[in-house]
């Protein structure tokens, strides 16, 4: 069972020291992602998912910092990988797509630039000599742009990013991303800043690419609708913490954690998609010296005196596991 | 676009160049000192001929006629003759302009080229000893005034150390036999072939170039520092590093591409106040191009020639922001043409 884990992460914490004080943006989050499956991450925004990736790809901006945890990828604790060996395996073996595809493209490069320097990075397969390899390079960006569903993408390489359409812009991320066919993706709501048709054109297409290339995929979307869709597990996320985990379907039909059953009750349930999730009321809470407790307390309709504690992931039936102390567990499916 | 823009620039240039037409004319008119006395000096004269100078000069008439007299013969292109050389203006500028280009430019390209890489390292090791040492080596660079940091290498490299000549554009001897094609010496020695002589017009070149630019590469390199941080926080960069690409290549293609966007145009900027840099560095280093010949004949009160000279600048100053904004339309293509 455990040759087929690509990625885990233990006990990750990553903080930001600001002016008013230590932010906790990831706090003790295990992750795993086998090999070939699309883990899901929902969460509202700044509950920590694009911290986590980051963290994963080492790419945490001072005043950010890992401060504990392991990130064991295909064998190899990166948190132990030298600058250089950590460099080598971005973008070649775990890539990812960013946000907002308009502030991630370069605007003084063209697309076509932008894509060549990740074949050149990464493609092994490419021509020695100068003119062939331009030739190939030239052919493999036609082919990628192709790939993602943009037209006459010769002509299209020499433009620059402000000249393509957001879904576009989200499109060629993906394109570049994918180039150098990794086996794992990290794709930071490749579809919230697009309308309905283009955002199922796109989870398509890294849908059917993971098929194709049998890449795993982490997709993060404050979306369930989305992940219900194309997720086999999900994870769901709080204030810096996962508080439920597990098979999609499960999940969805019969959520454990209170947190997880807001989500759910705030989306029109027949469509189970739509609009972002405005779950239960309340805020997420501030990060920065978090009282010893649950940290859904505050929002949550099932709170009591007991959930005063800090509250550990507890198993919640098979494969699941919900940050909750109330989680009642059928007898049928204890372990 | 492009060129109604430029036809705007021009029409702009009316006002300015009216405009300084008229200061350069107060002011020269309210500076104590006569051209004719001047001119005198110790010889004796009659007054008749004191009278008839006064009247060849046309310094008979009163101010405001003169003024009109001037505009007009400028419209045609014609600024006169110089007093002291007695030829015509326009010549006399446009033989000593080349070596006044000559160094500007070399003081510009010395300029860029330390104070892009200064500016970069800078921002990348933000705070760093390097930032502190780059940091008030620019507001040194900025504060100081031209003439003293001029002397001071002069004092260093020329006397002292004996490197480098102390004045003038090349030595005469070797100067002998070149063709001036261009009349830029540092081209014209290569073009004939003439590496001693290429060699001796850098090492003239080279001091009074660097004072000229200090000010300059102190400015561009606080702007280069400043973009760079601005644009290393940005997404783009993340991403760059998310595809694994080499730190040189994230810092100095993706970076600095959109970094030089600011720098070239303030550079482009920066260096119409090299031109006023000149007067005083052309002055120190015995340089024989446009400025000193400006400094020279407001000491004689060479009022033509001055208000040729003023005039050209202005106009190469306003060309100079118009070029800046074209640059920064070919640097940002998010800008149309
Ligand atoms: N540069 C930063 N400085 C301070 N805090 C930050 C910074 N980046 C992220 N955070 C903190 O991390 C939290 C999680 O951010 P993020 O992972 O981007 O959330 P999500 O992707 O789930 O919307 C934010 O709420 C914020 O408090
Ligand atoms: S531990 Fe208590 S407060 Fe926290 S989610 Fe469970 S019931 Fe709600
Ligand atoms: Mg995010």
């Amino acid at each position: 069972m455990s040759d087929d884990i690509l990625l885990e992460v233990r006990g990750l914490r990553t903080v930001f020291d600001t002016r008013s004080g230590q932010v906790c943006a990831v706090d003790g989050v295990d992750v795993t992602v086998t090999r070939g499956e699309c883990l899901g991450i929902v969460g509202e925004s700044g509950s920590g998912k694009s911290v986590t990736f980051a963290s994963v790809m080492g790419l945490v901006r001072s005043p950010g910092r890992i401060e504990a945890g392991e990130i064991v990828f295909d064998g190899t604790d990166l948190r132990k990988l030298s600058p250089r060996k950590m460099q080598a395996l971005r973008g070649r073996d775990i890539a990812m797509t960013m946000q907002d595809a308009l502030t991630a493209l370069n605007p003084a490069l063209t697309v076509g630039e932008q894509l060549a320097e990740m074949l050149e990075a990464h493609d092994d397969d490419l021509p020695r000599r100068r003119g062939a390899r331009r030739a190939a390079i030239q052919a493999r960006s036609v082919e990628m742009l192709t790939l993602v569903g943009i037209p006459s993408a010769g002509d299209r390489l020499r433009q620059y990013p402000h000249e393509f359409s957001g879904g576009m812009r989200q499109r060629i991320m993906i394109a570049i991303a994918l180039a150098s066919k990794p086996r794992l993706l990290i794709a930071d709501e490749p579809t919230t800043a697009l309308d309905v048709t283009i955002q199922a054109q796109v989870l398509e297409l890294i849908s059917k690419l993971r098929a194709e290339l049998g890449m795993s995929v982490v997709l993060i979307t404050h979306d369930l609708g989305v992940v219900a869709e194309h997720c086999d597990r999900v994870m769901v996320m709080y204030a810096g913490q996962v508080v439920e985990e597990g098979p999609t379907a499960r999940v969805i039909r019969d959520p454990r954690h209170p947190y997880t059953r807001g989500l759910l009750a705030s989306i029109p349930r027949p469509a189970l998609r739509g609009q972002p999730i405005r779950p239960i009321d309340g805020q997420v809470p501030d990060l920065v010296d978090l009282p010893p407790q649950c940290r859904f307390l505050d929002r949550c309709p099932e709170a009591g005196e007991a959930c005063r504690h800090l509250i550990d992931m507890h198993p919640a039936g098979p494969a699941r596991r919900a940050r909750c102390i109330r989680i009642a567990v059928p007898e049928t499916e204890k372990a | 676009m492009t060129f109604t823009r430029f036809l705007e620039r021009l029409l702009q240039l009316i006002p300015v160049l009216l405009g300084v037409s008229v200061i350069v004319f107060v002011m020269m008119a309210l500076t104590p000192g006569d051209p004719v006395q001047i001119m005198i000096g110790d010889q004796i004269v009659t007054p008749e001929q004191e009278a008839q100078m006064r009247r060849d000069l046309g310094l008979d008439r009163p101010v405001v006629e003169r003024f009109f007299v001037f505009l007009g013969n400028a419209l045609q292109f014609d600024f006169g003759q110089s007093f002291y050389h007695r030829r015509p203006v326009a010549e006399v500028i446009l033989e000593r302009l080349p070596a006044t280009i000559e160094l500007t430019v070399v003081a510009m390209l010395i300029a860029l080229f330390t104070a892009i890489p200064l500016g970069v390292l800078a921002a990348v090791r933000k705070n760093s000893i390097f930032d502190r040492i780059a940091t008030v080596g620019g507001l040194l660079g900025v504060s100081l005034p031209g003439f003293w940091f001029g002397i001071l290498l002069l004092m260093l490299f020329a006397v002292h150390l004996n490197l480098l000549p102390v004045a003038g554009r090349i030595n005469y001897g070797i100067s002998q036999g070149i063709t001036p094609y261009t009349h830029f010496l540092l081209i014209d020695t290569l073009l004939n072939g003439r590496f001693d002589a290429f060699r001796n017009a850098l090492a003239h070149i080279i001091l009074p170039a660097i004072t000229l630019g200090l000010p300059m590469t102190a400015i561009l390199m606080r702007v280069t520092r400043t973009a760079m941080l601005e644009v290393l926080r940005a997404d783009y960069v993340t991403f760059a590093q998310a595809k694994g690409l080499s730190r040189q290549r994230i810092l100095w293609r993706h970076a600095l591409k959109n970094a030089l966007i600011p720098t070239v145009s303030v550079a482009a900027i920066e260096t119409g106040s090299l031109l006023g840099g000149n007067m005083i560095i052309e002055t120190v280093f015995g340089w024989p191009g446009l400025g000193r010949l400006v400094v020279e004949s407001i000491f004689v009160r060479n009022y033509p020639l001055v208000q040729a000279a003023v005039l050209l600048y202005a106009v190469i100053y306003v060309m100079l922001n118009f070029f800046a904004d074209i640059l920064y339309t070919i640097l940002n293509p998010r800008v149309k043409l």
